[in-house]
């Protein structure tokens, strides 16, 4: 019969409760591989990344799993994802990408699109038509389920919750 | 005159105003602004969308129709046409700032090689002329095998195919730093083949974003 020892317990304890903390104290965005890419740009607009203080986003610039966009009040954003689907955000949006894994060989799909205010035109690309199921868009009145393609959405601005670009 | 013709007149006026604001309500003006609208795609295709609250769901399924949402209790109304001038006072910056769609490229080997067939190697000129034409800085070049080797010689194979295809880029003046190349082998074919040498599936898949 196997002896349990008390102190690799307590290591293999300490260990397991350390890991999770390293790997959020890492300033690496959630996923390594990027989601997207900023397309187009036009007027100021931000990404904060992993609880960092926004940095302004350029042409080119690479967007990953958990980042959250705003946009100023005269600004908009376009952005290609990895599945090739095509965004936009219009003036005075914020935009979280909640989850996005595109592999489809290993046939992990995901993509969650969170949009709390502002305005967003999108095309979606490969993970819906591969799987329309793990796809929506969410805001905090509706979600959004779909099956393809194109759409447009707005919300209503409520006035609070403006930080980020100007 | 009465002395209570001055505050009755006051009483009046504010039912006017009252009134007013009803019919503005009532008019349209105040329709909620939570809107989501279904187009067709770039390829004329109209697909679908689902729009939930708590309340309710409704769904999209004609281009151009749209449904409102006045609050996370209320379902959302039944779909309507938008007139294009609130459509566009709805969304008309952010459908201006939509990104042109992608473009995919498939260039395909000789078999075991590096070596382009002579009509992709003749295809280059259009990749190149793409991503110029999109000033392009997002560009994934992703090189696959057939099933004839092993997997480890078919990844290596694929990943020098994809190394390749760059080079070639990189020297037509493609900036190499908005460029990314990944081997999947023979593990993401683009056909089933029961033969282990399959022509298609010889091949390097660049999209031009």
């Amino acid at each position: 019969m196997v002896r349990r020892d008390p102190f690799l317990a307590v290591l293999v304890l300490c260990i397991s409760l350390a890991l999770p903390a390293l790997a959020s104290a890492a300033d690496a965005p959630a996923s390594d591989s990027a989601a997207g890419s900023v397309k187009n740009i036009s007027g100021p607009a931000t990404v904060a990344r992993g609880g960092a203080a926004p940095m302004a986003l350029k042409r080119g610039d690479r967007i990953f799993e958990k980042d959250v966009l705003v946009t100023g009040k005269d600004a908009s954003l376009g952005l290609i994802l990895r599945d090739d689907t095509t965004l936009a955000l219009g003036p005075g949006s914020r935009l979280v990408v909640e989850r996005f894994l595109f592999e489809p060989a290993k046939g992990n799909l995901a993509q969650v699109l969170r949009i709390t205010r502002g305005s967003m035109a999108t095309v979606s690309g490969e993970i819906v038509k591969l799987n329309p199921n793990v796809a929506r868009v969410e805001t905090p009145l509706y979600s959004i389920g779909i099956r393809g393609t194109h759409f447009l959405l707005n919300l209503e601005s409520t006035g609070k919750d403006e930080e980020g670009a100007q | 005159m009465s002395p209570f013709a001055l505050p009755r007149r006051t009483v009046s006026l504010r039912s006017l105003l009252l009134v007013a604001a009803l019919l503005f309500v009532l008019g349209g003006c105040g329709k909620p602004r939570n809107v989501v609208q279904l187009l067709p795609d770039p390829n004329g295709h109209v697909g679908v969308v689902s729009v939930t609250t708590k309340g309710g769901s409704a769904e999209l399924t004609r281009a151009g129709c749209a449904v409102r949402v006045a609050d996370a209790k209320s379902a959302p109304t039944p779909p309507e046409d938008l007139t294009e001038a609130e459509s566009e006072a709805l969304f008309g910056a952010a459908r201006r700032a939509m990104p042109e769609q992608p473009v995919r490229f498939l260039l395909y080997f000789e078999s075991e090689s590096t070596k382009l067939v002579p009509d992709s190697l003749r295809q280059l000129p259009e990749v190149v002329a793409a991503a110029r034409a999109r000033n392009s800085l997002d560009i994934s070049v992703v090189g696959h095998s057939d099933r004839a080797g092993s997997v480890e010689y078919n990844i290596e194979l694929s990943r020098r195919r994809a190394a390749y295809v760059r080079t070639l880029l990189v020297k037509a003046g493609i900036a190499a730093e908005g460029m990314e190349i990944t081997s999947h082998g023979s593990g993401n074919p683009l056909v089933q083949s029961t033969k282990p040498h399959e022509p298609r599936n010889r091949r390097v898949e660049v999209t031009v974003r």
